[in-house]
């Protein structure tokens, strides 16, 4: 890996001197397909590239912005129910990132928050709702929902985890987890100095659901009623075959 | 080996799902129960959405039913005009049921709703057969075969013996004759038996058969040997319709789920026969009933103990 890593940088610089060297930073990521079939137990992505100029990258996978619901369970009458039940519009469903240095010395606070750069900065949207009794409330709710998506390994902060080779090659590992949703995925590395923003590059990953799995759900989901009718026939098939071998006995 | 469950979202053992669905298997082998009670709270401790095992056992339990029906059709064993009106009020049931759980979906309280009902309902089944089972399995009770005796606990429960005693008291209208059966009674009550087991059906992924037999038996007095067959006529298509509203309103049965119960629960119960035949009733009504009280325990715990973890996130689709 590490060796094909190297070539395919060389390769790049051989081939696109012009190109990489024009811009602060440019980078690609390996692969840019990520298929979850039925012995998916999560995969990691090659994020490689280079820096032409100072300052600290910063680079960050988001998942699609869905709607959450965020649940507290209390003490009724001696049981263990849901108490709380908060709607979170516009939530990441993946959020990950890696830095060369922690965020706060990038000594820019407005900028950060503005680009959603730091699990803290990530925008979080209660959606009005019965039980809770004020915004703040709402609000002081984000680092349960922070603290709950890193515990299902969808969110995660790494510092000093992109690696150098000399000055300007660099390559980080980003995890995807086993419970992750297809979608289409972003790949934002930031290049920042001084506190400003020097510049930027997206790259899109897709992560989908492959053969076998991705038929059963797509059809539960777009074809309700004839995957239903499917599911009954099929049981009924069965039934009636093993009624047959079995059931004069 | 484990294999992606593509709506239940989440990678399970291909084996132990096999076992699940074989142990569900030799429960109706060896008892002539649905084991579907059984299946979905061990499904939940698996890790499976409790939704998607409500669901995906109700599609599971339609194989076990045909099969089963096929025996007593051959025998003749079926009313299908009683069956008919079971089927009636099952399906108004299951809708009611659909209902219910969709509203409780939505307001979060559905995982709450389906352990409080498995605990109440496994916890007295599980008491009353242990205390029975025990009894005579100690020589204090005076031995009587299994099969009639399986109906006369849950017929207690269920408040049936109550329940007959206060309609004595009164005539119902719209009587129909039931020739098959040689009854001339109300319709409602047929109507009202479906009614009840399809609603539970929907909320519990189980056939309602332990509801509806001791029902069948002591309420309507049909003939014992026509019971069983006439109520998996009915469980059959009430299954198969919640079902299907279930991957309308919920998309939460997992076909690939439901074929590894289905395969497992055949194997299952052809060993669930032929162990049922060597081993002494008593003793394995005991067994039986330790396991649902074990179940049941386990549910108890997420209900009475403070959690380890109070929240939750989960993606809503709307």
């Amino acid at each position: 890996m590490k060796t094909l890593v190297t070539f395919m940088l060389l390769l790049c610089s051989v081939f696109f001197p012009d190109y990489a060297f024009s811009r602060p930073i440019l980078a690609d990521v390996m692969p840019r397909k990520i298929d979850i079939d039925h012995n998916f137990k999560g995969v990691k992505v090659l994020v490689y590239g280079v820096q032409n100029d100072v300052g600290n990258v910063v680079i960050i996978v988001r998942g699609p912005k869905v709607n959450q619901i965020l649940r507290e369970k209390g003490k009724v009458a001696g049981v263990w129910t849901n108490v709380t039940n908060l709607k979170v519009k516009d939530f990441y469903n993946y959020y990950s990132i890696s830095s060369t240095t922690e965020l706060e010395r990038i000594n820019n606070k407005s900028l950060l928050e503005n680009l959603e750069v730091g699990l803290d900065n990530i925008n979080f949207q209660p959606v009005k709702s019965r039980n809770i009794l004020s915004f703040n409330d709402a609000m002081g709710l984000k680092n349960e929902a922070l603290r709950l998506m890193q515990s299902k390994k969808l969110y995660s902060e790494n510092t000093n985890e992109i690696l150098y080779w000399g000055e300007t090659l660099f390559k980080t590992f980003i995890e995807f987890p086993k419970n992750i949703s297809k979608g289409v995925y972003n790949i934002d590395l930031y290049l920042f100095n001084d506190g400003q923003l020097q510049s930027f590059q997206s790259l899109p990953i897709i992560v989908d659901k492959v053969g076998f799995e991705e038929f059963v759900y797509n059809s539960a989901h777009e074809n309700s009623l004839l995957y239903g009718l499917v599911c009954v026939l099929i049981a009924v098939a069965l039934g009636l075959l093993v009624g047959l071998f079995f059931g004069r006995r | 080996m484990t294999i992606y469950l593509p709506i239940a979202e989440i990678p399970i053992n291909i084996f132990l799902l096999f076992f699940v669905g074989g142990v569900g298997g030799i429960l109706a082998g060896m008892f002539g129960i649905g084991g579907g009670f059984l299946i979905t709270p061990i499904l939940i401790f698996l890790g499976v959405p409790p939704s998607v095992a409500v669901a995906t056992s109700a599609n599971q339990i339609i194989a076990s039913s045909v099969t089963g029906f096929m025996g007593h059709w051959y025998k003749k064993n079926v009313d299908i005009k009683l069956g008919m009106y079971l089927l009636v009020g099952g399906v108004a049931g299951s809708y009611i049921g659909i209902m219910i759980f969709s509203l409780l979906k939505k307001i979060g309280q559905i995982d709450l709703a389906i352990s409080l009902i498995y605990v109440l309902f496994l916890g007295s089944i599980g008491v009353i057969m242990a205390l029975e089972s025990g009894r005579s399995l100690l020589g204090k009770h005076k031995k009587v075969s299994g099969e009639k005796e399986a109906p006369n606990i849950f017929a207690k429960i269920l408040g049936i013996y109550k329940l007959k005693a206060y309609l004595k008291t009164k005539t119902l209208p719209f009587h129909v004759k039931f020739e098959a059966s040689g009854l001339d009674i109300s319709a409602i009550l047929p109507l009202g038996i479906g009614l009840f087991a399809g609603v539970l059906v929907s909320i519990m992924g189980i056939g309602g058969g332990f509801i509806m037999i001791p029902a069948m038996i002591y309420l309507l007095k049909m003939p014992s040997k026509l019971v069983v067959g006439t109520s998996l006529f009915q469980i059959i298509f009430i299954t198969s319709i919640v079902t299907i509203m279930h991957t309308i309103s919920t998309q939460s049965v997992d076909v690939v789920l439901a074929l590894i119960l289905i395969v497992g629960g055949v194997i299952g119960a052809q060993m669930g026969l032929k162990m049922g035949a060597k081993l002494p009733a008593e003793k394995m009504r005991f067994v039986l009933s330790v396991i649902i009280l074990i179940v049941c325990l386990r549910l108890a715990v997420g209900l009475f103990f403070e959690p380890s973890e109070l929240f939750t996130i989960e993606q809503v689709f709307e």
